[in-house]
């Protein structure tokens, strides 16, 4: 039974637009092993976890289940197979009972009526299954992430799954939770389930896995048995080498000598004391992988998170702001991650959202035209296609809505530009467009810091980098810039400078 | 380089693309109330006379008031379910004023002074609690509707002042001054609307209030101005009821707040806000207006006149597009 290959695909592609997600992917999952996924933001994992759950069907490729081989699976066949995936966002409903939510929509019950005794039984029963030391009727809302992850689990386990994907699990966990987790996981092995393990982490893929798939630009890179690798193969990996020669900067003697913005022990939610400057006209990159706290800093630089130990400066002068608003009349712009919930009006035009947070208007009254005429400097510099001021915002593509956003910030004509992941899910052209911007922004001066997960972007663009992991910023590198050492140090992974 | 240069500058069929885009709910609407009027006109003769079109605006002035308003509000993805009883309660107090020998403009400057007091109220618990405005209103609306009982003792004040009577019943230029009230209000937050920093402000609100307040927008300030001013509103359309019934009574203003909320739907302008606007508004006050004028003059029973002004409501706002 164990070892056997219970789900498994071979030669599986798929293309989303022009950009390749998966390309002619084999991964197997064995019963009783634990499969590491791993590979940087944009690799494929989560287009491969979709297709073998069920919610993405592929453009090319087979599957192989226990029931035979087919071109693609839906989310009910999963379900009816034992396919069952562990967001990192549990999917329970906060209002329900731990026992309402393991066996919503199965409740044993009798002429309609839910029969309470049994499903207590059921549900104490399951819980007991993963060592859950949880009382039934505790309302899900009232639980830890922790413990909400724990009952999505039984709730899998307890419906028959023998599949299990786990997506960056330990994300919101504390270390005993993680150990916790690593316990069920091992045991659920033990017992002949096979679980893939997505994780940023290397320190725990090579604790709790036993055969690792690395991904990079949708294919596979590099496979075998866990134990084969250690934490700088797996980094160098995922990283892989191949940086662009031409899009790193030469040493730049437009950087200024005192810094613009100062950051000493700085602390906010998990972000803990972090020491950093920026100075004029340089670009420091933020690198750190899911949970490294680094939009947190992003938003405390742009006064949407506030300082809660520790000081900003901002041209020798305090800068604590209260709000978006008073760091902007600092000079601080920011374009935030999410685009949708932070930054674009979907209705608006290209103009207005280019101009909105400062309108041509000096008496309270504009027109449309002088939007137009104010955006079109922005709109031309960063290419928007096409170039229809008019046309909103939602009929843009990726690439475009992502240049609005960094329009507007550079609309601001900032002393301080705050950007989190400014190309994450544009093309290939927009993504070199934006660079651009980037680069040229800094040569009047600006200051820009620039948070992002994609590693080749960072060490293109940064003059510096400095690395968060779990809120603490570990180390600072200058170029050249090793991406193994990069990618080490933002997993926490203690490695030789070799 | 020639398509270089072609993309840079926008055709004549992608400007007509990018009006049409916002603007093909309100030609739809427009087309259904042409064809309306095709259909009353060939069974009535009535219809088209200058006397009952000019009944027909009568009838739908206060509305187009309210929903002016209303349009505001929505458009920010606010809502304000307190405006029937708000124009009850400033009718009321108006009346009260008068027949306690106050002079007319400072009775009718106090009863705006209210309208925008209860719009700022309502504007302050919105934009400083978590909670919807649609509960909040919800509840101010029961106030209010009390407060209009305790001010007249239940009973309706018939003596309003004879030139704010002649007011409801004149004449400019052949038009119903109320109608010229009501296109004053429209026109004003119309352009409110479209040509000012507020207006994108109240735009941008309802598309993202996250994204508006990253933007350095103050949206508390921006909210309790927003409802302040749909207050004075209230209140406009609240002195012109009072001026065309000749009296106030505490139940005045009962059920425009729906109507007012069915006409800028029907308008185009969706309840999570962010686009539409006035011209749609205006379209879907007449759509009603037409309906129900129409089927008065076609002897539809009253009872089928609200069924039909409810279907129509519903296929309205379902025909628009989701986003």
């Amino acid at each position: 039974m164990n070892g056997q290959a219970v789900l498994s695909c071979t030669g599986v592609s798929k293309r989303f637009g022009g950009a390749v997600a998966l390309d002619h992917v084999d991964v197997a999952l064995n019963s009783g092993r634990v499969l590491a996924l791993i590979g940087e933001n944009g690799a494929g994992k989560s287009t491969l976890i979709s297709v073998l759950t069920g919610s993405t069907r592929p453009d090319s490729g087979e599957i192989t289940t226990m029931g035979g081989t087919l071109a693609s699976l839906t989310p009910s066949v999963a379900l009816r197979l034992g396919i069952a995936a562990i967001r990192q966002e549990p999917v329970l409903v906060p209002e329900l009972s731990i026992e309402e939510n393991l066996l919503l929509g199965i409740e044993p019950s009798r002429v309609g009526l839910v029969r309470r005794r049994q499903r207590r039984a059921l549900a104490t029963q399951w819980l007991a299954d993963v060592a859950a030391p949880l009382d039934p009727a505790t309302r899900v809302g009232d639980l830890r992430p922790a413990d909400r992850q724990l009952v999505e689990i039984a709730r899998a386990l307890g419906s028959g799954a023998k599949v299990l994907f786990f997506d960056e699990p330990t994300a919101c966990l504390t270390p005993l939770e993680v150990a916790r987790l690593f316990d069920i996981t091992r045991s659920l092995a033990a017992k002949g389930a096979a679980v893939a393990y997505v994780s940023h982490r290397l320190d725990e893929i090579l604790e709790i896995t036993d055969d690792v798939v690395v991904l990079r630009d949708g294919r596979r890179v590099a496979s075998g048995e866990t134990s084969s690798f250690d934490a700088h193969g797996l980094a160098s990996a995922m990283a892989g080498r191949d940086v662009d020669a031409a899009l790193v900067r030469a040493s730049a003697d437009r950087i200024g000598e005192a810094p613009v913005l100062v950051l000493s022990d700085v602390s906010s939610g998990r972000l803990r004391s972090v020491s950093l400057d920026i100075r004029p006209g340089e670009i420091h990159g933020i690198a750190g992988i899911v949970g490294s706290s680094r939009s947190r800093l992003a938003s405390v630089v742009a006064g949407i998170a506030p300082v809660q130990s520790g000081q900003m400066t901002l041209a020798g002068t305090p800068y604590s702001p209260a709000n978006p608003r008073s760091a902007m009349s600092r000079g601080v712009a920011f374009a935030p991650e999410d685009r949708w919930r932070d930054s674009l009006f979907g209705d608006a035009s290209q103009a207005t959202n280019v101009v909105f947070p400062r309108l041509p208007s000096a008496s309270g009254f504009l027109t449309m035209r002088a939007e137009i005429r104010q955006a079109s400097t922005t709109l031309d510099e960063l290419d928007v296609r096409p170039r229809r001021p008019r046309m909103t915002a939602r009929q843009l593509s990726g690439g475009n809505q992502q240049k609005l956003v960094l329009g507007r910030a550079l609309g601001l004509d900032p002393v301080v530009l705050v950007l989190d992941e400014p190309t994450r899910g544009v093309d290939v052209s927009a993504k070199e467009d934006i660079h651009q911007a980037i680069q040229k922004v800094t040569v009047t001066g600006t200051a820009v810091l620039l948070v992002s997960s994609d590693l080749p972007e960072l060490m293109a663009l940064s003059d510096r980098i400095t690395v968060l992991e779990r809120g603490h910023a570990v180390a600072t590198f200058q170029p050249p810039y090793n991406p193994t050492l990069l990618m080490a140090a933002a997993v926490g992974a203690s490695l030789e400078a070799s | 380089m020639t398509t270089a240069t072609m993309t840079m500058q926008p055709t004549t069929a992608d400007r007509v693309k990018d009006w049409a885009r916002p603007h093909s709910a309100l030609l739809a609407l427009t087309a259904v109330l042409l064809i309306l009027c095709v259909i009353t006109a060939t069974r009535s003769d009535v219809f088209l006379s200058v006397d009952n079109l000019r009944n027909v605006f009568l009838q739908v002035s206060v509305l187009s008031i309210a929903a002016a308003g209303t349009t505001m509000l929505m458009v920010a993805g606010g809502i304000d379910l307190s405006i029937g009883a708000a124009m009850s309660l400033v009718g009321v107090s108006a009346a009260t004023f008068m027949q306690s020998g106050m002079g007319l403009l400072p009775a009718l400057g106090l009863a705006a002074l209210i309208g925008m007091g209860i719009g700022a109220v309502n504007g302050t618990l919105a934009a400083y609690s978590t909670n919807h405005p649609f509960i909040i209103t919800l509840g101010m609306a029961i106030v209010l509707q009390g407060l209009a009982i305790a001010v007249t003792g239940g009973s309706p004040i018939s003596s309003i002042d004879e030139a704010l009577v002649d007011f409801g019943a004149g004449r400019f230029l052949g038009i119903p001054k109320p109608v010229w009230t009501a296109v004053l209000v429209l026109v004003v937050v119309a352009i409110v609307l479209r040509f000012t920093v507020f207006g994108r402000r109240l735009y941008a609100l309802g598309g993202s209030e996250q994204a508006t307040r990253l933007a350095g927008v103050p949206v508390r300030r921006l909210k309790v101005l927003l409802y302040a001013a749909n207050g004075l509103i209230v209140a406009i359309a609240a002195i012109v009821l009072m001026s065309r019934i000749a009296s106030a009574q505490p139940l005045m203003g009962n059920g425009y707040e729906l109507q007012a909320i069915a006409a800028v739907a029907v308008g185009g302008t969706p309840l999570a806000g962010g686009r539409g606007g006035i011209a749609g508004t205006i379209l879907g006050v007449l759509l009603l207006g037409v309906i129900s004028n129409s089927l008065n003059l076609l002897g539809v029973s009253g009872a089928y006149q609200y069924v039909f002004q409810g279907l129509v409501i519903v296929v309205a706002v379902m025909s628009q597009r989701s986003r």
